[in-house]
């Protein structure tokens, strides 16, 4: 909220300069997270001047000259602008002066005319106000007068970051209130400010209160909407504008001056925190307002002339005919105030904060004053805001107050009674506060408190409807001491062991595993194209359904992310752009889906993944980089991750063509004892096109959960061989479509207990193999534990493993 | 050969003559292998020197000394010649070893080169890292919450204003994405009794994106609670987390503010980190202000605050015989601060120029 610093000065008696102001607001949980202060210029160079003459200028049709008096000599100047004439009073900026936009006038000779200044528009000097003109002033104002003195921008406007729980600090009362709480300043009785310009005689509101009937009648119907209601009506006006003293304040505050009716309504709205509503006395029906909920009213025009649905609960103000204003959010188009209007009926009442904000919030009516209501408004204020809104229409609009005020409901005249030990203020801050400190710091607030029986009631004011409870004075006591008073103590604990969740643990091993074999990782957003998490289904079950968000903020992140994939794959294709050739990328993160249920029920299943993608060509042992990514490249980097989580023999690649995001022939399903944890293979062919994105990119996605959960204990130590052993090579021909895994898979199945271990050394095709085939090079070496193998002893089980794997897999060795 | 043969000068002779050709051969040895052929000629067992110094015994008793000072001059010669010899061989040999090409220490390494761990994933490990110093555990929670548990048990009911605080991002069917890791404290207690320390770090996400916002980004979330746990405790542990990321030296402060589920409630402001408290910047540039803290000298670091009695009694802890304090730490503000990245953005764009320097 925008709070000037000369109106914070009508409530608090001798206030600090602003900076002290703001320091101790700050400090006691008022955030003045900015102070806009004058433009720095010296006053004489912005001025007050009289138009003594104004003719066109002889070569620029659009241009004129005027002659003007500033106080002590005659300047002639050249203006672009047409809205004045000669007699009126502007606003002169001499040679020297900077303007708002940085420029800095100079004497000059424009189109062939002398001109020795500026007359300035408002926006030039910052002014409210958006006439593209000069800005006019008042003919009270002297030439020579420094020109921000009388436009009031000689101020400072603190502003504030209100807490939602301090809809008592949304006027410049509440503010000041705590202003003279925080700098210590004795709490004087507040005097309601006067009615004519600031500085006049204050007068008490009870002097304002105009006897008798009021010529309507009010009621409440909907108690829990409306605690009371308040009106008042206001004869004979004329409509048209408010005070300059007024506009300048509404200005500073961020509203733009509309009429005297308007304005003082938002006038007093921002002084004592009160909403309030005019209508035109004319257009009502009848004589009988009533608040009620809106029940089986349907729709409702608001004063834009929008037309608004409404629900039952919505509060809604009748008259005669129907509804005339949604109570608290915003009048009615029927009977709003016009240029024509000359009776007002004025309303001030009290509305629930969550019904109000419910009906705002639903119709994205977000006002001054449901904004107050909904933070919760001081109910001492009502009446006197009616009063004084009333009377300072009545003046400026040359208008009479007609009859009292008509009232339903009851105003609450205070708040609840709270009880505060002392040794709970021990028991929460930490050291003691002194019981006569306690009850300072609450009168300071305005909170009326005392002791009783070793502890301290406090009677909690209708403005902080905030504290309802022992902590909430705890923490008043606790602000206004000073949080500075409590000094830091480490706190005492028996000892325990702080623990880790294992796939944390894991991820972070494995990040820096990964990055010291050439991997990045990134962090995407987990949000997701609805496209995307077709092509990319994760790890997810096959019917798991995508969460979509009801407000996204763009159409492409409409719902969460299935999978990793789709921010790796937007991450290489950033890269690529930027050309860099080679992208090695992984990711770790949230992924999600509803697992079952309808979409009434939704079960949200999140997955901790880990993924990976290789693209570009690879570095070799020569400088520069060559070919292609491969599978086998990957096949490394999964080896890896299945190492850091405690794996240690092979896991199992098993192909697959299910995988929508894979190529068919260049994918696998990843298991360890069977049960599936993730995918590997090539980037599909036809996403990669779409995502033009290089054919040769490999990527995995695994469910770490599921590998941390897998890893085995270590498998104990097995003997460290004493004899020699001895290797056969040998070649085999067979059908593309083979898995050299099989062989060794057959090999291990053969439960020889002279094979120590087989490896694939080559895998051939091309000439001397027929197309459709491959010769797959194994070494098989044979060890004993018992002593050294004889020549004999090798080539006799050779001879028969190479028979039972030639038998079973059908396939022959190559000559 | 027979004794009678055997005369001094005729030994001289033959040891002369074996002196001055193996001293010829050792210099002609074209490498280590002949040179040892040389030797083992002369003074290997069937050597000729040996087969000499045999000879020997059958010379006159008178005789022998002086020919056996012969014979030692000559073993002693040709050792010499060998010597000589094996030592030139040596160091040409070697001297071939070493004179093959220059190798280009300058070409580069081969393999793939080293990748990068992500900024926040350092930042976010070096915060935990100091709270499990510190005795704190770590806890996680789901991204995807239901009202209750990031709001409700929070004391932020349904139309309340504080919940303009965190513009929400909801998900059809009812739930939402968290937008604070706050619910994590809700479901540790539910399933823990007191004494606890945490600390829950992972991703949220606000309604919200703009130069200085990001829609996701990440919190850590502490908490303890226990008997007699107080305001004072929540700023040592705080101030002690803080001086162990920015530096000993820091200057912090506790300023009051409010969040529905602590009281009293704080924000804390450390000394600017980029201008050291003092505000200025370069001069010229923002009229000599630092552009960090916008010339106040002060930096809004982290929110905290005394568990709320409410909070309490919604987790079924007595409020009365139980205290605790909670805090919030924004991951993004504190690696902006401490990597001097000025665009929150960055962090999200994949870009390796960026990556690549962390
Ligand atoms: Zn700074």
């Amino acid at each position: 909220m925008r709070v000037p610093y000369s109106w914070l000065g009508e409530f608090v008696e001798n206030l600090p300069a602003p900076d002290v102001v703001a320091e101790r607001l700050t400090m006691s949980g008022l955030e003045v997270e900015s102070i806009e202060r004058p433009p720095e210029m010296p006053a004489e160079l912005l001025v007050v001047a009289r138009i003594e003459e104004k003719r066109p200028h002889p070569n620029a049709d659009r241009l004129s000259l005027c002659t003007v008096f500033d106080g002590e000599m005659i300047r002639e100047i050249v203006c672009g602008a047409q809205n004045m004439e000669a007699g009126d009073h502007v606003v002169l900026a001499k040679p020297g002066a900077r303007m708002a936009g940085g420029m800095t006038i100079k004497k000059s000779k424009i189109r062939g005319a002398v001109s020795e200044g500026m007359l300035c528009s408002s926006a030039e000097i910052g002014a409210w106000g958006d006439s593209p003109g000069i800005i006019i002033l008042a003919e009270s104002a002297e030439p020579g007068a420094a020109a921000y003195d009388v436009l009031g921008l000689d101020d400072c406007v603190f502003e504030l970051g209100i807490t939602p729980n301090r809809g008592d600090c949304l006027s410049i009362r509440g503010v000041a209130r705590e202003v003279a709480a925080v700098c210590r300043l004795s709490t004087s009785p507040m005097l309601m400010p006067s009615l004519g310009s600031p500085g006049a005689t204050p007068v008490r509101v009870s002097e304002l209160e105009s006897k008798g009937d009021s010529p309507f009648e009010v009621e409440v119907e909907e108690r829990d909407g409306c605690l009371a209601y308040r009106g008042i009506v206001v004869d004979g006006l004329r409509i048209g504008s408010s005070p300059d003293w007024m506009q300048r304040r509404l200005a500073a505050c961020g509203l733009r001056p509309i009429n005297n009716i308007v304005d003082v309504t938002n006038y007093v709205l921002f002084e004592l925190g009160q909403p309030l509503h005019a209508f035109d006395t004319a257009l009502l029906a009848g004589n009988r307002i009533s608040a009620r909920s809106a029940g089986a009213l349907r729709e409702f025009i608001t004063l834009d002339d929008e037309t608004r649905e409404l629900e039952p609960s919505d509060i809604v103000i009748c008259d005669g005919s129907g509804p005339v204003a949604l109570g608290g959010v915003m009048g009615g188009a029927s009977t709003a105030v016009s240029d024509s209007t000359t009776s007002i009926f004025l309303e001030a009442a009290l509305f629930d904060s969550a019904r109000i904000r419910s009906t705002a919030r639903r119709l994205g009516l977000l006002s001054d004053s449901s904004y107050r209501f909904e933070r919760g408004v001081d109910s001492a204020m009502t009446e006197t805001a009616l009063l004084r809104a009333a009377a300072l229409i009545a003046k400026t609009g040359g208008g009479v107050i007609r009859g009292g005020v008509a009232r339903a409901g009851e105003l609450p005249v205070h708040g609840p009674v709270v009880r505060l030990r002392p040794e709970r203020i021990e028991r929460v801050l930490g050291s003691p506060v002194p019981t006569g400190d306690a009850l300072a710091a609450l009168c300071r607030l305005g909170i009326k408190a005392g002791e009783t029986g070793g502890a301290i009631e406090a009677r909690v004011p209708t403005h902080r409807p905030d504290i309802e409870a022992e902590i909430d004075l705890i923490e008043e006591v606790a602000r206004i001491h000073g949080y500075e008073k409590f000094t830091p103590e480490m706190p005492v604990f028996s000892m325990h062991a702080a623990e880790t969740p294992p796939v944390r643990s894991f991820a972070q091993r494995l990040r820096s595993e990964l990055a010291a074999i050439g991997l990045s990782e990134i962090v995407a957003l987990s949000f997701c194209s609805a496209e995307m998490n077709r092509a990319c289904p994760g790890l997810h079950t096959a019917e798991a359904r995508a969460l979509k968000l009801r407000n996204p903020l763009r159409a492409d992140e409409g719902e969460m992310r299935k999978s990793l994939l789709p921010g790796l794959l937007d991450a290489l294709r950033t890269n690529c752009r930027n050309g860099v050739r080679t992208v090695d990328l992984f990711c770790s993160g949230r992924t999600m889906a509803a697992d079952h249920g309808s979409a009434e029920a939704v079960e949200p299943v999140e997955i901790d993944a880990l993924a990976a993608l290789i693209c570009g060509p690879r570095r070799g042992r020569e400088p520069g980089l060559v070919g292609e990514a491969s599978f086998a490249d990957l096949k490394a980097v999964l080896s890896r991750v299945a190492r850091s989580a405690g794996i240690r023999e092979g896991f199992e690649l098993v192909p697959t063509d299910k995988r929508p995001e894979l190529h068919p022939r260049a994918a696998a399903d990843i298991r360890f004892s069977g049960e599936s944890v993730g995918s590997v293979g090539q980037l599909h062919p036809l996403l990669a096109e779409t995502l033009e994105l290089n054919q040769h990119t490999y990527v995995f996605e695994i469910d770490s959960r599921k590998l941390v959960a897998y890893a085995p204990r270590h498998p104990g130590l097995k003997q460290v061989a004493r004899f020699p052993s001895s290797a056969r090579d040998v070649s085999f021909l067979a059908s593309e479509e083979l898995l050299a895994g099989d062989i060794v898979a057959t090999i291990d199945g053969l439960q020889e207990p002279l094979v120590e271990m087989v490896e694939i050394f080559d895998d051939y095709r091309g000439r001397g193999v027929e197309a459709g085939n491959k010769a797959l090079g194994i070494t098989v070496v044979y060890r004993s534990g018992k002593g050294t193998l004889t020549e004999e002893e090798v080539s006799a089980v050779h001879a028969r493993v190479v028979a039972a794997v030639t038998r079973r897999l059908n396939i022959s060795v190559r000559g | 050969m027979t004794a009678g043969t055997v005369t001094l000068a005729s030994i001289e002779r033959e040891l002369e003559d074996i002196e001055r050709d193996a001293v010829v051969r050792a210099a002609e040895a074209a490498d280590a292998a002949a040179l040892e052929a040389v030797r083992v000629g002369v003074l290997g067992k069937k050597g000729s020197l040996t087969k000499v110094l045999r000879g020997l015994a059958g010379l006159d008793g008178g005789e022998r000394p002086q020919a056996g000072q012969v014979a030692n001059r000559v073993k002693k010669a040709v050792d010499e010649a060998l010597a000589v010899r094996r030592e030139a061989i040596g160091t040409a040999r070697l001297a071939a070893r070493l004179g093959g090409p220059q190798v280009d220490v300058t070409l580069p390494a081969s393999g793939q080169p080293t990748g990068h761990v992500h900024p926040l994933s350092v930042v976010m490990d070096e915060l935990c890292g100091i709270f499990l110093s510190l005795g704190f555990s770590i806890a996680e929670g789901p991204e995807v919450e239901d009202d209750f548990h990031n709001f409700e048990a929070l004391n932020i009911p349904a139309d309340h204003p504080a919940r303009d605080m965190q513009d929400t991002f909801f998900i059809e069917g009812g739930r939402l994405l968290r937008t604070h890791t706050s619910p994590v404290q809700v479901r540790t207690m539910k399933g823990t009794e007191p004494p606890l320390m945490i600390v829950a770090p992972g991703a949220v996400y606000r309604h919200d994106d703009d130069v200085t916002h990001s829609p996701m980004f990440h919190q850590i979330e502490g908490l303890m609670v226990g008997r007699g746990v107080t305001f004072r405790n929540l700023k040592a542990v705080l101030t002690e987390f803080l001086a162990r990321i920015f530096g000993p030296d820091l200057a912090v402060k506790f300023r009051p503010s409010y969040f529905p589920f602590t009281e009293p409630s704080a924000e804390v402001d450390i000394g600017c980190v980029m201008c050291r408290g003092t505000g200025s910047g370069d001069a010229g540039a923002d009229a000599g202000r630092c552009k960090v803290c916008k010339g106040t000298g002060w930096l809004e670091i982290l929110g905290c605050g005394m568990v709320h009695p409410k909070v309490f009694a919604d987790v079924g802890y007595d409020p009365e015989v139980y205290t605790g304090f909670a805090f919030g730490i924004g991951v993004e503000r504190i690696a902006m601060l401490k990597l001097r990245i000025d665009d929150i953005r960055l962090f999200y764009g994949h870009d390796m120029r960026f990556l690549a320097q962390f």
